[in-house]
């Protein structure tokens, strides 16, 4: 933001005047770094970052800093921070000259109690002979943790873990094996969300002595495997996004809404397709009491391999469903299937992502490698000439596909349509009055341009 | 109960400016909606700290914040569309209104507006030297120069 010379109005100092919480609000936008410098402006200002309720650590920009910040018989400017309790300390470490610190500032944050906890060390070199240490394993203030590292092996070196105000955890590219996995469930009576984000050795995630566990989010990347089960009795949301390696639900009793999709790259360009169509329809019958389902577009074009294929699919109960793709061929027959089998969708929301789609030329691979003949495979059985490749996407599709919608359905009541104009050959708007004549269920129809998804 | 979208508060700024606004503009502010709760809001609730000019800009952003919430956690579209607006809305301050605008902020209870326009400060320190901040910001340097090296001295890390 540029404020043009507007700041200065008289020679009035309006920012020493504002109160000391206030202006450790301001300094917890800047890293915490740069906040220490500011008890140079003035005598009002030397003791106000020693009580920020917010740290930032990021020592990439540190490179060249001299080992007397940390070191234990020198530690003068940490000693002045004199808040009983940090709520934030984010700390990433990013050069390998500041390796040796990390147990240090992980130590002073916990000797503050932190709360919110996020340490980053995914960029450093791994380093296959660093162990976390042992006091960062037991904290009762901490309620949110990230933990992002890629060593080789996470061996926890104690016999117990104990964070026992933990709610929110998130494990990113961790490798923690079963046991250290358990170790630390069981050490978090209270844990409400776990994301696990690429951590590869997992097997079995068994989170059955979990009982506050509500939301369970897994990223499992291209060749990773782990978790291959999950049993997870009590979660009622769940958020995957799998691999193409198998992945068996061994208990969802609870869920109540499920995120499913799976994840794809050009680089790896092979296309599991017997071992993903396995996967996912057994993921679709542990969905007993699924009531909102979200289904991405490589999900989808594997459902539509299976359909075509004239596999049986389970009966859903699911009330909304999202379709988290762009409109063109290959998923309309998994759409159709689902449809059908959903007597009770009531709303249905389209909404194309931006991700990395399955080509199709790999799916019709498979089908040829099954003896079927693409061609007929594809033909709609309402005369529908769907576009292969989503960037020919026309208006008669859009038009189609909620014809679709309404024929396979019975309870219908709302249909929402955001359409990426990226991805058309039309505009949005030109859209409304061929939608305006289906007045036994609402569409609204909506222009989205953003749809990056977070971890 | 009546609805939120139904019910009209006063609110009454220190100069005597009155605004009309929604129950669920006046929750926006956490202090307000205590005297909601209290039951305490009748006639017209006074606001003794802020003015009206302020006011007016706090119910503004309020207005913009409830009418356009994000449907859920995962409207990303919309969470961008209000930052975008967020950002606009902060661009017309002086820095002597947005100080005004973090104090009341802070006095009503508004995470969001204190957040906002406690960033739009931080950008400002973000990439500047002390002395430029000082400049500024109008700072004066009531230190020595003996001072200021034993400051430098003692965080000699973070003057690096």
């Amino acid at each position: 933001m540029v404020f043009d010379g507007k700041i200065k109005r008289g020679e009035e100092d309006l920012i020493s005047s504002l109160p000391d919480v206030i202006l450790q609000e301001i300094l917890c936008f800047i890293p915490t770094k740069l906040a220490i410098t500011t008890s140079l402006l003035s005598k009002r200002w030397r003791h106000v970052w020693c009580e920020i309720p917010s740290f930032s650590i990021d020592a990439d920009i540190y490179k060249r800093e001299e080992p007397v910040w940390c070191t234990p018989s020198n530690n003068k400017t940490l000693n002045r921070y004199t808040a009983p309790r940090i709520m934030n300390f984010n700390l990433n470490i990013s050069s390998q000259q500041n390796i040796p610190y990390r147990d240090k500032w992980i130590e002073f944050a916990m000797s503050r109690n932190v709360e919110n906890l996020s340490l980053d060390f995914s960029k450093a070199c791994s380093d296959e002979n660093y162990k976390l240490p042992d006091f960062f394993y037991i904290s009762s203030s901490l309620k949110q943790l990230t933990l992002e590292v890629d060593f080789c092996d996470m061996m926890i070196p104690i016999p117990l873990v104990s964070w026992t105000s933990l709610m929110t955890l998130s494990l990113r590219w961790c490798a923690f094996s079963d046991k250290s996995m358990a170790k630390i469930l069981s050490g978090c009576p209270i844990l409400e969300s776990l994301t696990l984000y690429s951590c590869n050795k997992l097997m079995v995630l068994d989170l059955s002595k979990s009982m506050r566990l509500r939301t369970l989010q897994v990223k499992r990347h291209v060749a990773v495997s782990g978790p291959m089960e999950i049993l997870a009795p009590y979660i009622r949301l769940l958020r995957l996004e799998s691999s193409q390696l198998p992945c068996t639900f061994v208990d969802v009793s609870s869920l109540r809404e499920a995120k499913l999709d799976i994840c794809f790259i050009a680089s790896n360009p092979n296309l599991k397709a017997d071992i993903l169509q396995i996967t996912v329809l057994k993921m679709l019958d542990k969905l007993h009491n699924v009531e909102k389902l979200t289904l991405g577009e490589n999900f989808l074009q594997i459902l539509s391999l299976a359909e075509l294929r004239g596999v049986t699919f389970p009966m859903l109960k699911i009330k909304a469903l999202t379709l988290e793709t762009k409109i063109f061929q290959y998923v309309i027959p998994g759409i159709e299937r689902l449809l059908q089998n959903s007597p009770d969708i009531e709303n249905l929301t389209l909404l194309p992502m931006n991700r990395n789609t399955i080509p199709g030329g790999l799916l019709d691979k498979y089908l040829k490698s099954q003896c079927l003949n693409i061609d007929e495979c594809w033909r709609s059985k309402d005369g529908v000439f769907w576009n292969k490749s989503y960037w020919n996407v026309e208006s008669n599709h859009v038009i189609s596909l909620v014809e679709l919608m309404l024929k396979n359905t019975m309870a219908l009541a709302k249909i929402v349509l955001l359409l990426d104009e990226r991805y058309l050959q039309f505009k949005v708007k030109d859209l409304v009055p061929r939608l305006s004549h289906y007045n036994n269920v609402a569409i609204a129809l909506l222009k989205q341009t953003n749809t990056h998804e977070e971890w | 109960m009546a609805s939120s979208s139904t019910n009209k508060f006063v609110l009454k700024s220190n100069d005597d400016v009155s605004f009309e606004v929604t129950e669920a503009v006046a929750r926006e502010f956490q202090v307000i909606a205590h005297i909601i709760d209290d039951d305490c809001a009748k006639k017209a609730i006074p606001l003794s700290n802020v003015t009206g000019e302020i006011l007016s800009k706090m119910i503004e952003y309020g207005k913009k914040h409830i009418e356009e919430a994000p449907v859920d956690e995962e409207d990303e579209e919309g969470k961008k569309k209000l930052q975008i607006w967020d950002e606009e809305f902060m661009k017309q301050f002086n820095m002597e209104i947005v100080f005004q605008l973090i104090l009341a902020s802070n006095y009503l209870n508004n995470k969001g507006l204190l957040d906002l326009t406690c960033c739009t400060v931080a950008d400002h320190i973000k990439d500047m030297t002390p002395d430029e901040v000082r400049t500024l910001f109008n700072v004066k340097n009531d230190y020595t120069t003996e001072e200021e090296e034993e400051i430098r001295k003692e965080n000699s890390w973070a003057f690096e």
